[in-house]
């Protein structure tokens, strides 16, 4: 029964095999003459700190037909065992190589399972850093700790791609010419966090949010009370930062986490996304244009026809006016000077010497003071006093026609005269009224003229006389007005013009806002030459230099934008390659074509060992159940007296 | 009556608490309690329980020898049914060896087929996992195993006290 079992078995198996190895054997067949493909599963288990717990290799080769007798594989790394996992051909570790048995008229295709020596841990170099890192309420905690826990759970997976290396690439700009340009390039991987199950009674609120560049979205979907959570994380700088982090958040009753599986990948993968880098790099040749022109524009300020050169030369033409603004309020100065010395003391002014006690000349408006003050009180006076004594010298003279009274200290020559020529007769009689009484008849009638103005009577006739007392007081009058309306019209000008302060400056005179003088607004507009004008037209060179430099700045960085853009072909180029190099772990034999792809594990979060645990007891006291309860009694099996020994 | 209607009430809430409970003693297949419980009621108030627990533990022991054998030192699912076929006959034989120095043979299946069971489909599957899941599945299927048996001997004696 049993043969025949076994035999069935065997048909079994041939039967399976055969048709198993038949579409093998044809697709091997075809691979003849072809080299031999190595495709290596690199497993990784985390344990609970996110330190490797073991390495092992699953690694599939296809050996094509006619391969020598042994199969010498890599062997990078120390191996503490091999093991041919489908097949029964040999594999075997041996001193620096795995040998695997192939050879003969067939292809082979096996898969054997290769543990890493736990000393060489240490010495691994993933191309990819993988750290999971569990928190619970905020506290960071192994994942055994997690099993049965509630709260809030947050996983967080840090990605980091460790393939950096400078290289220098070549490639031709838009002109056609030759660019050398250095820059890390990374060999291209691709993480997938895929499958990563909760269960929804035991999870709630899952979330895995992402940061824009330094952390991807998950894809959360909820099947049949499991919510999947998957990421894909592209860690092909400079495309996509080498250094990334996944994160998942969820509310957690009595934690139970299955291990979760991340997977990475060497790849530069092709998508579907619309390339717009030539529209890109035909705008930044335009942009660059742009920047080139407002550069040149801003210039040099010894370059003509610039901006700065022209803010050059009005500064230069601001600091000449300013200048000419200086020369002009000194000169004001001088002219108000000129106009009225404030110091100048009419009271102690010395005719003589032309200045006042302390040597201060006059200024015109004070001279016009002096002459006023002499007009006023000294000519106008006088003129008083000439006409009282021209009128007391008329009275003594006295006039023909009056009444001839007895000569005494009151009576005019004319009355005395008329009496005494009353009291003589003859010659003297007749020499007084031909001689005498014309003569002061003539000086009666020129006093008069001398003292209000009209003829004066000689000897010989009469001539007009203009300079009487009365016509000069009426010019020193008149002049003395037009002194007063000089005077008023100089002070107007020595208000107009301005005082200078104790400084030497003009003093601040300000008239609804404005200056209110010409010296201080001279000077106001220098100092807003000197204080606004030039430092803004400083400011504006500066400032039309800073846009010069950040045109440059901003042409440079184009210039950089548009050789990365042009890098782009090259760069995309060198990750290809770099991605083609990752093809082994463990090593390859020689010749052969392979493929890597590193699988991180999780440890998985349960409460298994507590369950072990109770179960153990269980078992322990049904033991003790049946020991006590459930042995037989003896004397029912013990044999009959006679059968004893 | 009364006794046996106590006693039965005794076996059924001791069952339905074991099936309650079967994620914290990690006795996924209680079941194989049920068929602990009927193959061995047969036994009789007179049987050795004890014994039988031994050769239940046996065969479970065997079965996961079996299936170690076959993840580490044979080649791995689907192409290895010839390699499955040697370690279930070398199993059966060494059962069969074991019964002739007093185990019972059918205590020996029954621990081998439900150890086999407990593991099988995870070695198909996932042999990789297997390292995981053998532990647990082990105290498992002991358990459920063990379990049965109480329960059977139970049975038993309410039977007994039953016909008194």
């Amino acid at each position: 029964m049993l043969k025949r079992s076994r035999f069935r078995a065997y048909i079994v198996c041939v039967l399976a095999l055969t048709m198993l190895l038949l579409p093998v054997s044809f697709a091997m067949g075809q691979e003849t003459g072809s080299g031999i493909q190595d495709d290596e599963l690199v497993v990784t288990t985390l344990d609970n700190q996110s330190g490797i717990a073991s390495i092992q290799v699953l690694d599939n080769l296809r050996i094509p037909a006619g391969s020598p007798a042994e199969v010498k594989d890599g062997m990078g790394y120390n191996l503490s065992s091999v093991r041919n996992l489908y097949s029964s051909e040999a594999v075997v570790k041996k001193t620096g190589y795995v040998g695997i048995q192939a050879g003969g008229k067939t292809a082979k295709d096996l898969y054997y399972l290769a543990a890493l020596d736990k000393k060489e841990y240490a010495k691994v170099k993933y191309p990819v850093s993988v750290k999971v890192e569990y928190y619970l309420d905020g506290e960071k905690m192994p994942a055994d700790k997690l099993a049965g826990k509630s709260g809030h759970l947050k996983i967080v997976c840090n990605l980091e791609n460790l393939t950096g290396e400078k290289r220098v690439l070549e490639f031709k700009n838009s002109q056609g010419q030759l660019v050398q340009k250095e820059t890390e390039i990374y060999t291209p991987y691709v993480v997938s966090l895929s499958g990563w199950e909760f269960n929804n009674k035991i999870f709630t609120n899952i979330k895995a949010p992402g940061v824009a560049e330094v952390s991807p979205e998950g894809v959360t979907v909820n099947v049949q009370g499991v919510t999947q959570v998957n990421w894909t994380v592209p860690l092909i700088p400079p495309k996509y930062p080498a250094k990334q982090y996944t994160v998942l958040e969820a509310d957690a009753t009595k934690i139970d986490l299955p291990s979760c599986k991340i997977v990475v990948i060497p790849i530069c993968p092709t998508t579907s996304e619309i390339d717009n880098l030539g529209t890109f790099e035909e705008s930044f040749n335009k942009l660059y244009d742009g920047f080139d022109q407002i550069q040149k524009g801003v210039g040099e300020r010894s370059q003509n026809a610039t901006l700065l050169f022209g803010l050059a030369k009005i500064k230069d033409g601001m600091g000449t006016l300013s200048s000419g603004m200086g020369t002009l309020v000194e000169k004001m100065k001088m002219i108000r000077d000129g106009l009225s010395n404030s110091a100048f003391d009419a009271s102690s002014y010395n005719a003589a010497t032309g200045a006042d006690a302390s040597g201060k000349t006059p200024g015109l408006k004070d001279a016009v003071g002096l002459l006023k003050a002499g007009v006023q009180d000294r000519a106008l006076p006088a003129y008083e006093m000439q006409k009282m004594i021209l009128g007391l010298l008329d009275t003594s003279v006295g006039h023909a026609g009056e009444a001839v009274v007895e000569p005494s200290d009151t009576t005019s020559l004319y009355n005395d005269v008329a009496y005494l020529k009353a009291q003589v007769s003859g010659p003297q009689k007749q020499i007084i009224t031909a001689n005498i009484e014309p003569k002061l008849s003539r000086l009666s009638s020129n006093i008069k003229a001398y003292r209000d103005g009209g003829t004066i009577a000689t000897g010989s006739g009469t001539m007009p006389f203009p300079a009487s007392v009365k016509a000069l007081e009426e010019g020193s009058k008149e002049t003395l007005a037009a002194l007063d309306k000089i005077d008023s019209g100089l002070g107007v000008m020595v208000v107009g013009v301005g005082s200078v302060g104790a400084n030497g400056q003009p003093m601040k005179v300000m008239v609804n806002g404005s200056p209110g003088t010409i010296m201080y607004a001279l000077s106001y507009m220098k100092e807003s030459i000197d204080g606004q004008v030039v430092p803004g037209l400083d400011q504006l060179a500066d400032g039309a230099s800073k846009i010069g430099t950040g045109a440059g700045g901003a042409k440079d960085a184009l210039t950089t934008g548009l050789v990365s853009l042009q890098a782009a072909g090259p760069t995309a180029t060198a990750l290809g390659e770099n991605a083609a190099k990752a093809d082994t772990f463990l090593g390859k034999p020689e010749g052969a074509t392979g493929r890597v792809v590193y699988v991180f594990q999780t440890p998985a979060v349960d409460q298994q060992a507590g369950a072990m645990k109770v179960g153990a007891g269980l078992i322990a006291l049904a033991l003790i159940l049946l020991v006590a309860i459930g042995r037989a009694p003896k004397e029912m099996f013990q044999a009959p007296a006679e059968n004893q020994a | 009556m009364k006794k046996a209607i106590g006693l039965g009430l005794l076996v059924a809430v001791f069952f339905a608490v074991f099936v309650l409970c079967q994620d914290m003693i990690g006795a996924k297949a209680f079941y194989m309690a049920a068929i602990s419980m009927a193959m061995f009621a047969v036994i009789g108030p007179f049987g050795d329980y004890f014994k039988t627990a031994l050769a239940l533990l046996i065969g479970v022991v065997v079965a996961f020898a079996g299936i170690v054998v076959l993840a580490l030192k044979m080649p791995l699912p689907p192409d290895n049914l010839v390699y499955v076929a040697i370690v279930c006959g070398i199993s059966l034989f060494l059962l069969v060896l074991v019964s002739t120095v007093g185990m019972r043979i059918d205590a020996m299946f029954l621990g081998w087929a439900s150890g086999f069971a407990a593991v099988y489909s995870t070695y198909l599957a996932n042999a990789s996992g297997l390292s995981a899941v053998l532990a647990p599945s082990f105290v498992g299927v002991v358990v459920s195993l063990l379990v049965g048996l109480v329960m059977s001997l139970i049975v038993v004696k309410i039977a007994m006290a039953v016909n008194q």
